[in-house]
């Protein structure tokens, strides 16, 4: 096996809640500069799965490993220190703040560390936060709109901070849950477009929670398939396709 | 990139330079730090002379007592200041505490009891102050900001509320209870460095090293007391917008207004929010020790001081001044204590009727017009009415509002 | 207006006696026969200012709007006349020294810091040159000290610790009103006549000033008649329920139970006491009597000891003048509190006229040694040396409520030292 270039690795994975077990034991690797797919049906057991890796749940049992170091019990915020990051199904911004200060916040934190005693020193002369936040915003294409408030982004343009807040923490390993539900196919096109691009660019690893097959089967290398928190299937995109367990899962589900 | 901006940490407005002209340029200097200094400056020396004399014309022209009293502009400040750090706390970071009273009182009784026991100096007495209430605010801070919302506010309220009982029952011993403790017990009155009497005012001083009388209106002719009140007031304030001006002004925003993704981009909230409490804290023990200050000689109360309805107020005045800028809270102080002070003590003309007690009654009405119309506070509806001004008359032609936040992106591009 | 006057200009001036808050009244400040300005002297115009400082809320707001309604009345008479105006040789109607009387009201909210705060309002922007009111003693005390660094005189109004003017007395004070040493010495050896000798007694007091005050008073002269203290309970002031503090009353043991507690706190003990039984085990002693309170508890107050600054029902012709009076404006029969309003208002009027100024010092010299038995209360002598009226203290015991028609009544009353 390549464990030794697995940049994640979870080992038995569970989670319980009361009688329900949303996450079944699960296994998964991920190798490191690999774009990797979770994909299932509703109620599979994804969100739980980012939610336990990214550390906003406790696991019942199992564990969790980052580039070789144990991040089962870790807060959130230790874990995106560590390098893990991830981008919200939800546009999850900063409302009231101007896009550049949404994206800044990420690079702060990336530059700065998870917490300092600066309260004193002027933000407004942290050129590299400045350079790193208008780096990723240039990325996404949002520099010119940049002094607008978040709120009053159209929602595909939300989605597009959401990704570069993401960025801005420069992880090794980002999560995208769903990056593209709710946009027009032009807008979904620069999605995929812009994530192969980040991937090539920064080697970044990607884990992809997704429900449209075209876009996974465009760009991932390996896909897990999740049913009732448990892994049915996890292999690259042309086995899982000819799947039988994977087709009755998805029967009267998502397209193919 | 936008070259052509000044990097003394001023703000910019994204325009070419031939279309700026002096509105658009006090607007861009508005945040600067100097400014702010300088305003904050002339600000609390002119309150005085509004307060006392401009409104003091009323009741000599039409009997109306709309003047304050000399020592109500050194109460405006001790509320103000409080309301500048719990501004941070709840206007920047969203946490709304009820208990800072608790703060702001153990500073005023620590300030007291350090005058009467180790030495009256009033300086030594106002650090005294804001150490108590720093140390305080951590234990405080510590175990309320596990809990959010609600239970936050409840929990702060109950630290408050239980020394608010030691002061007047177990902890009588050291505060005198019900009876209030006298700060700066000294015959006299407490002086500055040996010699400079804080009830010595500007007259007084000056007929001492010239032998000349000057005249001056009785807003004008402020004590040592208060100018000492007005420095720290100032200092408060440049300190204030320092911290907004730093990481902290933007990490505590973002915790305000979406939590959970601060700390999935990878910062410690708690101890950001423990540090915005006990921020706080700091500006309660000074805002404390000026009151304690302000009362040399006469009571401190508990009443006055640690009450849970003291804490409320810090929260009216911050509100009806302004949640989340700088100046916002010390409006805020002004209206409340003008309102509890001095239009409690007006006869409407021609009758007997004095508005006395109603004043709570009054203050509330305030509180739900300028809540309702400025939800942003009477400092918001200011700024609005500025931003229009602004538009009208500044060259600007971007059509996007002249943003304070966005700042240049470093000079050596 | 007022002067900008600091302490350091004053001291140079007329000498170093009477600082602020220091023990002993003894001295003063030399009148001369200029008299430089001082506080809110010289009083400009033809008007002059009263400061009614009352408590408007909290525990004591009862007996501060009784006390506001008299110093109204009184205002009245001296500008129309009417009540005292026309009985008193120095008094006459028409203001005080030709002068119409206006007054300004304010709110101690019984908490020392408020009152402050509204009394320095009513000393700098409006002129007032005497401060009178209240009802809770440690709020008395702050007032005075800020009348004395003000230089503004200051009526105390009900104020009943030893402390007002004892360890607290300022020269700018006066007081009427019996304090708690008068009424332990009053009322101790009438109780011991009544209930008997060598009894247990309990204390359960007000915890301030003014409570502990008469828990160390009572405590003195009962000890001194041959009782024994069983214990004390400290209560806070305003508490609302007194039921845990009846359960802790040893019953076995107490035969006499003091209740500490004035205003709304007695409106809250006294049934208190009665619901948890404890009439039935011992007698209950009310040593300051409210009649405010008295009357809101009136089912459970036959019986009940207590004493008074005075009782409307005194048939006296100043007692009379004053109760006919406040009875017509009000509909109702005036409370001590306010006679003691009524009466500080009118002695300093009188000071004034007799001393044919404004000028404070030689307003505090008028009512030094003055000896005077015109304010309903019989003979009296306010002093020089603590500036404390030596006058009679009236003990009462309630009436049953089927005898009730008039309240408390009053049984005898005591020539006090």
């Amino acid at each position: 096996m390549t464990e030794m270039s697995s940049i994640l690795e979870t080992d038995g994975l569970t989670k319980r809640f009361g009688g329900l077990t949303a996450v079944d034991d699960v296994d998964l690797t991920v190798e490191s500069g690999e774009t990797r797919a979770i994909i299932g049906p509703n109620g599979a057991g994804k969100s739980t799965f980012i939610n336990l890796v990214t550390g906003l749940l406790n696991p019942t049992e199992g564990s969790v490993r980052f580039d070789g170091d144990d991040i089962t019990r870790q807060e959130p915020h230790e874990i995106v220190q560590q390098g893990v990051s991830k981008s919200f199904q939800t546009a999850s911004i900063f409302p009231e703040m101007t896009v550049q200060e949404n994206v800044r916040m990420a690079a702060l934190a990336a530059e700065r560390g998870s917490f300092r005693f600066d309260f004193l020193s002027r933000r407004d002369r942290l050129t590299d936060v400045a350079d790193v936040a208008e780096e990723k915003m240039r990325a996404v294409d949002l520099w010119s709109d940049r002094a607008v408030d978040a709120q009053n982004l159209p929602y595909g343009d939300k989605r597009r901070l959401e990704i570069a807040i993401a960025l801005a923490s420069e992880p090794a390993l980002l999560f995208m849950d769903e990056p593209t539900a709710g946009m027009s196919p032009e807008e979904t096109d620069a999605t995929v477009d812009l994530v192969e691009q980040v991937q090539r660019e920064l080697g970044l690893t990607i884990v992809l929670v997704e429900h449209d097959m075209e876009i996974i089967f465009r760009i991932a290398d390996r896909i897990a398939v999740l049913n009732r928190g448990s892994v049915i299937a996890d292999a690259t995109p042309d086995e899982v396709q000819g799947d039988p367990d994977v087709q009755e899962a998805y029967l009267g589900g998502v397209e193919l | 990139m936008s070259d052509d901006t000044e990097t003394d940490g001023g703000t910019t407005v994204d325009v070419t330079p031939e279309e700026e002209n002096l509105v658009d340029r006090l607007v861009a200097a508005k945040d600067g730090e100097r400014f702010v200094a300088v305003a904050a400056f002339v600000g609390v020396f002119a309150m005085p002379f509004l307060l006392i004399d401009v409104l003091g014309v009323f009741d000599t022209l039409i009997g109306l007592s709309l003047g304050g009293f000399v020592g109500l502009p050194t109460l405006i400040l001790s509320f103000g200041i409080v309301a500048v750090g719990y501004n941070i706390l709840l206007g920047y970071t969203g946490l709304l505490s009820f208990g800072h009273a608790a703060l702001f009182g153990s500073a005023a009784y620590a300030a007291g009891i350090f005058s009467n026991n180790v030495v009256a100096s009033p300086l030594l007495a106002v650090v005294a102050g804001i150490v108590v209430a720093t140390l305080l605010s951590w234990p405080i801070g510590f175990l309320s900001i596990r809990r959010s919302g609600v239970y936050f506010a409840v929990l702060t309220l109950t630290f408050g509320q239980m020394l608010y009982f030691y002061a007047f029952g177990p902890g009588s011993w050291l505060t005198n209870g019900d009876d209030g403790y006298t700060p700066f017990d000294v015959a006299g009155g407490p002086d500055l460095f040996g010699s400079l009497a804080m009830d010595a005012s500007i007259t007084t001083l000056f007929r001492d090293v010239t032998g000349l009388t000057l005249t001056l209106t009785d807003g004008l002719d402020m004590t040592v007391g208060y100018m000492l009140a007005a420095l720290v007031s100032v200092l408060a304030i440049v300190v204030a917008h320092r911290i907004i001006k730093s990481p902290y002004g933007l990490i505590l925003k973002a915790i305000g207004q979406n939590e959970q993704r601060v700390a999935f981009v990878g910062l410690n909230v708690f101890r950001y929010k423990l540090m915005a409490f006990i921020l706080s804290g700091v500006f309660a023990g000074a805002g404390g020790a000026l009151y304690a200050l302000s009362k040399a000689g006469l009571t401190v109360h508990p009443n006055a001081t640690l009450y849970w309805v003291v804490s409320g107020d810090f929260v009216i005045i911050t509100a009806v001044g302004g949640v989340g800028s700088l100046a916002g809270p010390l409006i805020g102080a002004v209206v409340f204590e003008y309102i509890r002070l001095v239009v409690q003590g007006i006869t409407v003309p021609g009758t007997e009727f004095q508005i006395g007690s109603l004043w709570r009654l009054l203050l509330g009405v305030v509180f739900v017009v300028v809540v309702t119309l400025f939800p942003d506070g009477i400092y918001g509806g200011l700024s609005s009415l500025g931003d229009r001004l602004v538009e009208r008359f500044g060259a600007a032609t971007d059509d996007r509002r002249p943003v304070e936040e966005v700042e240049e992106t470093g000079g050596d591009d | 207006m007022s002067q900008n006057i600091d302490r350091r200009d004053v001291l140079k001036g007329a000498g170093a006696a009477g600082i602020a808050g220091l023990a002993g009244c003894v001295g003063g400040e030399s009148g001369g026969s200029e008299y430089p300005a001082l506080g809110n002297y010289p009083v400009e115009g033809d008007e002059v200012t009263l400061g009614f400082n009352v408590p408007q809320s909290g525990a004591y707001a009862s007996e501060g709007n009784d006390e506001l309604k008299a110093y109204d009345l009184a205002v009245e008479h001296l500008n129309n006349g009417g009540g005292w105006v026309d009985m008193w040789d120095d008094l006459s109607a028409g203001g005080i020294l030709d002068k119409t009387v206006t007054s300004v009201e304010g709110d101690t909210a019984t908490t020392p810091a408020t009152a402050e705060e509204s009394a320095t309002q009513m000393i700098r922007n409006d002129g007032a040159i005497m401060i009178t009111g209240g009802v809770s003693s440690s709020v008395a005390i702050s007032q005075q000290k800020l009348c004395q660094q003000e230089r503004v005189q200051f009526m105390s109004c009900l104020t009943h610790s030893n402390a007002t003017q004892g360890a607290d007395c300022v020269w700018y004070g006066q007081r009427e009103m019996h304090n708690a040493f008068m009424t332990g010495k009053a009322l101790a050896p009438i109780l011991v006549d009544e209930f008997g000798e060598d009894l247990n007694f309990y204390s359960m007091y007000a915890d301030y000033t003014w409570g502990t005050s008469n828990r160390n008073s009572m405590k003195r002269f009962l000890e001194e008649e041959g009782w024994t203290q069983t214990d004390e309970a400290p209560t806070p002031l305003g508490e609302s329920d007194f039921s845990p503090y009846m359960q802790d009353v040893p019953r076995e043991e107490t035969d006499v139970l003091l209740l500490i507690h004035f205003g709304a706190d007695a409106a809250n003990s006294i049934p208190a006491a009665f619901d948890a039984g404890l009439d039935e085990d011992m007698e209950i002693v009310v040593p300051l009597y409210d009649t405010i309170a008295a009357n809101s508890a009136s089912e459970e107050i036959g019986g009940v000891y207590g004493t008074v600054d005075w009782n409307w029902q005194l048939d006296d012709e100043y007692s009379n003048a004053f109760t006919e009076a406040f009875r017509e404006a009000e509909e109702k029969p005036p409370s001590y509190a306010a006679r003691l309003a009524y009466s500080a208002t009118m002695r300093y009027a009188a000071a004034v006229e007799r001393a044919e100024t404004f000028y404070p010092p030689e307003v505090i010299k008028q009512l030094e040694d003055h000896e005077y038995s015109n304010t309903g209360i019989g003979e009296a002598v306010s002093r020089a040396c603590d500036h404390q009226s030596q006058r009679d203290v009236f003990v009462v015991q309630g009436r049953e409520p089927s005898e009730q028609e008039n309240g408390a009544t009053s049984l005898g009353h005591l020539r006090n030292y």
